[in-house]
């Protein structure tokens, strides 16, 4: 398709409807034509506005001390591996390249760094009969200039549906926190940062999924 | 569990926190996550259908709102919509590598089987009410209106791939996209123009 006068659908541009070809072309007019980008903007304003219209998810029990409750801790393990990764390559990696395979690479820089000058270590203890031929540990130590927490584990590969998960409990409250994730070795980490047992009361780890849960590890971490 | 430090930028716009996000500033990016996710699990759960995948597709997308934040543009369609735009195109991008089956429910108000709760009440309130006015025009739209939009939207089907699963002409198809589009815009202008826009 030739480039366009004007875009003849912005509407169907802003759903990303048109063919690919179509939405190239597209692409290419709205550099430089401010009246079509004008018009794209609003419309994918409008099309934004879709997943609004979808219900809400209904209330998990906030209340029951036990209570799992899939959180947004994960997303620190996340921002470790990508702070760290970014001091260590000095920002050099393009950022759409850095995908699963980068930060998989910063998890293990960060354990790494971690597990061998460690100023902290605890080990996890054993809640299910399906943890006891396996192991857990705590360690906290700094990596990039921040106290980090790693949890690591030689676990199987989880069941079909389901995902270990970090888990804590504060005050009686308990909740499920960012999926462990499984490095080349078949070591399972996470990483947090900050100082946990400022933070709770114990840690664990959790097997969860298809609506059910069931806690491997734990230990209290509050310094005596 | 929201962070002491997470409060002092609680009254930041999102084009701000963005511009920190950007300088790589962690708390930035907790406010921004506990102001969105709660909107972009919805999309990607109705996109894949399926718990597990959708949270993995979350931390996918927000792991591309940090490693993207310095390529966002203040002059596009603002920071709301760039994250949704992100949001759906991972879960887009996970439905065509997996093959995912897509739920198949209405857009009109259905609950989804997400038990999880709210990131930010204000926000959950917030998007509740939008909810509502979105909803109310959607209702004007005719069913294969909504269809078409439904399609292309939540499945990341091509106007063409909408005729051949609908047994439409193309060119009704891109009709009824074009006016439910204008129609809604008609609709959502004075929400967008409170400030709601997304």
């Amino acid at each position: 398709m030739p480039d366009v006068e004007h875009i003849p659908e912005p509407e169907a541009y802003a759903l990303g409807a048109l063919e690919p070809s179509e939405m190239a072309a597209a692409a290419r007019h709205l550099a430089d034509c401010p009246l079509c980008a004008s018009e794209v903007e609003h419309f994918a304003r409008v099309a934004s506005l879709l997943p609004y219209a979808l219900g809400e998810p209904g209330s998990a029990d906030r209340h029951s001390p036990r209570a799992l409750r899939p959180g947004t801790r994960w997303i620190w393990g996340l921002l470790a591996a990508a702070s760290i990764a970014a001091l260590i390559w000095g920002g050099s990696f393009a950022l759409s390249g850095m995908r699963d395979r980068n930060v998989a690479d910063a998890e293990r820089t960060v354990v790494s760094m971690i597990a061998t000058r460690p100023q902290r270590e605890l080990a996890l203890q054993p809640m299910s009969p399906a943890a006891r031929s396996s192991h857990a540990m705590l360690m906290v130590g700094e990596a990039g200039g921040m106290k980090t927490a790693i949890v690591v584990s030689h676990l199987p590969p989880a069941p079909a549906r389901m995902s270990y998960r970090l888990w804590y409990e504060h005050s009686g409250h308990g909740g499920a926190g960012p999926a462990l994730m499984s490095l080349p070795d078949g070591t399972m980490v996470c990483v947090v940062p900050g100082d946990l047992s400022q933070r709770y009361d114990r840690v664990g780890i959790v097997l969860m999924g298809d609506g059910h849960h069931e806690l491997l590890f734990d230990a209290a971490i509050k310094p005596s | 569990m929201r962070s002491d430090q997470g409060m002092r930028y609680e009254g930041y716009g999102d084009e701000t926190l963005l511009a920190l996000v950007a300088r790589r500033d962690a708390v930035a990016f907790e406010t921004l996550y506990r102001r969105h996710a709660g909107l972009a699990r919805l999309l990607i759960l109705r996109i894949l259908g399926d718990v597990e995948d959708a949270e993995e597709s979350l931390q996918e997308a927000f792991s591309r709102v940090w490693l993207r934040a310095d390529s966002y543009r203040p002059t596009g369609a603002g920071p709301r919509a760039w994250i949704v735009a992100i949001a759906r195109n991972s879960a887009l991008d996970r439905l065509r590598r997996r093959n995912v089956r897509p739920r198949t429910e209405s857009l009109d108000g259905a609950p989804v089987p997400l038990a999880e709760v709210a990131d930010d009440p204000a926000e959950a309130s917030v998007r509740a009410e939008i909810g509502r006015r979105v909803q109310a025009a959607l209702r004007d739209l005719s069913e294969e209106q909504r269809e078409a939009l439904e399609l292309a939207y939540f499945s990341g089907l091509t106007q063409r791939e909408i005729a051949e699963r609908t047994r439409s002409p193309l060119g009704t198809v891109k009709s009824r996209m074009r006016l439910a589009m204008r129609h809604l815009r008609d609709r959502l202008e004075p929400l967008m123009a409170e400030g709601f826009h997304a």
